[in-house]
């Protein structure tokens, strides 16, 4: 983002629309996550408490959804840096 | 009383039948089948079906050892793709080279052996691989060395790295670098060897000015005479020196700069650097290489021709040794071993220079029959190349430029009387246009790299030249070997994250 060209409004504009499309991404993701463990997680509700398995379950699912994103962001990163340099090499 | 010879209204008892008979003999069988007995099939069906399941059969056991030992090497391996890896780190990754063998139009012959024979137990390691294949002979020694240019103008500062908008953590250069070093390299082959090594003398040897070789050679061609007007204005070309770049169509006999116009405007061009801009102490070669990744060699023989193929046929029936070999091979270069690349001592190079300087002569056997170096790896691989394409590829070169040039004047003349209108079209020319001058002269431009490129290449890769090698190298190489066979369990390795 450009921030040297906009005077201070127009810069705590984008800073305020920036910082809440994050929150939208942000609540997205949780409700993603959510959904995701618990599809995987709880099968069975014979008991309406979360038993050590599960509990267990849980912790491993948002562990790794967490870690996959930050490494799909990398990724992902690295991937456009590389279009850019070679779109700029050209 | 007889109990023998009835008569018609009392013939014999059968005797009592026994087993199967008796419960098969109601089932609508013909009785005739119940007393034969077991015999051989005719003697042409035997001969038919023992042929036959012969080849069935080998060719069966033959797949079946091949899986086996695939999954033999695979499950030694396959552990170390369950190893957690942060979500910041990458996974290691080897780049794998694979040259055009010569005399075969498929240049992909060398990287299908590493993907159908060594890729599958990389895979099951986890490890991560880069092909780079050679489409002509010769592309592999000219990629390397311009990579090998391009490192060395980003270390002495002459270009500046590119830096994207943000800097991730993994990508910083020492890290490429040590990345690069740990993953290895594989070479596929003598001729990819030949191509490599070729290349990084090249790049450690050569100047560091931005050179297009497209531009280069147009400015060659410029000079050379094909495009000239049979006229003699030969007082005129003499005149016009190369340093007058813009065209002037009004002096028609001479057509020569038309190919600066052509190319510029097909890039857009940064302005180029000065040769002169360079001084000549950071232009020189350094007298000592970086370490350089180890190399894993690979030895292949591509079979070609008529004569080849009762060997062809040998190899369908037992690709369980090129399994077997393509797994080791992989295996090495996961488990990581390396020692250092073996070359003859200084002063038997310098004597087999001197003494072999006519490259027609085939090479005296001297470095042959000392103990056999890395230099000389997978020599016997050459003997397998086709005599003919060996012998004849220069051959072939010249005779298909002679033919182009000349039915090139032909071509010239009617372009340029069309151009000029001294002369209408004909009506198969009103629609079938013949090229005009400037896509002429694009034509040779592409048809001339090609040969030289080609000549180029084959002059590295014959397999009277040897490896090429430079005292610089020779601490600075390394080749995977296999782990040492006392059983250290942590032998040498070097670490493979």
């Amino acid at each position: 983002m450009d921030f040297s060209q906009m005077n201070p409004a127009e810069q705590a504009h984008m800073t305020r629309v920036i910082e809440r499309k994050q929150m939208q991404d942000f609540m997205r993701m949780y409700s993603n996550l959510v959904e995701r463990c618990f599809n995987a997680c709880c099968n069975d509700f014979t008991s309406k408490a979360l038993s050590s398995k599960e509990e267990q379950c849980v912790l491993n699912c948002t562990d790794k959804f967490l870690k996959h994103s930050e490494r799909v962001g990398a990724r992902f990163a690295e991937h456009n840096a590389e279009m850019m340099n070679s779109a700029v090499q050209k | 009383m007889s109990s023998t010879g009835g008569d018609s209204a009392f013939p014999t008892p059968k005797p009592p039948q026994s087993g199967v008979r008796t419960v098969l003999q109601y089932t609508g069988i013909p009785p005739s089948w119940l007393d034969k007995r077991p015999s051989l099939p005719s003697r042409n069906w035997l001969i038919f079906l023992s042929v036959t399941s012969a080849v069935t059969g080998y060719y069966i056991y033959d797949r079946q050892q091949c899986k086996k030992i695939r999954q033999e090497y695979v499950d030694q391996v396959k552990d170390l793709a369950a190893q957690p890896l942060g979500s910041m780190e990458l996974p290691r990754k080897v780049t794998v080279y694979g040259a055009k063998w010569l005399g075969d139009e498929d240049y992909d012959r060398s990287m299908k052996y590493f993907r159908k024979y060594v890729k599958p137990v990389l895979v099951a390691a986890a490890v991560d691989y880069d092909m780079i294949k050679g489409r002509r002979l010769g592309d592999i020694a000219r990629r390397v060395a311009e990579d090998i240019r391009a490192e060395r103008r980003l270390m002495l500062g002459l270009d500046q790295p590119m830096t994207g908008p943000m800097q991730l953590p993994g990508t910083s250069p020492e890290e490429r670098r040590r990345r690069w070093l740990e993953g290895g390299l594989v070479i596929v082959g003598r001729q990819t060897l030949k191509e490599y090594m070729a290349g990084l003398k090249r790049g450690w040897t050569e100047g560091l000015e931005v050179v297009d070789r497209e531009e280069q050679l147009a400015k060659d061609l410029e000079n050379d005479g094909k495009f000239d007007e049979p006229e003699p204005e030969s007082s005129l070309d003499s005149s016009l020196g190369d340093d007058e770049p813009i065209p002037t169509p009004s002096r028609i006999p001479t057509s020569r700069p038309f190919s600066v116009l052509t190319s510029p405007t097909l890039r857009v061009p940064p302005p180029p650097k000065p040769a002169d801009g360079i001084p000549p102490h950071l232009n020189a070669p350094p007298a000592v290489i970086p370490p350089q990744p180890p190399m894993l060699l690979v030895s292949f023989t591509n079979h070609i021709g008529l004569t080849q193929i009762p060997i062809m046929i040998w190899d369908f029936f037992n690709e369980r040794y090129k399994v077997r070999d393509g797994a080791e091979a992989a295996l090495k270069l996961i488990k990581g071993c390396t020692r250092p690349f073996t070359a003859p001592p200084p002063e038997v190079l310098s004597r087999a220079e001197e003494a072999s300087t006519d490259p027609a002569q085939p090479q005296k056997p001297f470095l042959a029959e000392l103990s056999p170096t890395d230099l000389d790896f997978d020599r016997e691989a050459e003997s397998y190349y086709k005599k003919s394409a060996v012998r004849d590829f220069l051959k072939e070169i010249e005779a298909a430029r002679k033919s182009y040039y000349d039915g090139l004047a032909k071509k010239l003349e009617t372009a340029r009387a069309l151009a000029r209108g001294t002369r209408e079209p004909t009506k198969e020319e009103k629609n079938y246009p013949p090229p005009t001058e400037v896509e002429l002269r694009a034509e040779r431009l592409k048809k001339e790299l090609r040969w030289r490129s080609d000549e180029e290449g084959f002059s590295i890769v014959r397999p009277e030249k040897d490896v090429e090698w430079d005292e610089r190298f020779r601490n600075v190489l390394k080749v995977y070997t296999d782990p040492p066979q006392d059983s250290k369990s942590d032998g040498a390795p070097t670490p493979s994250p």
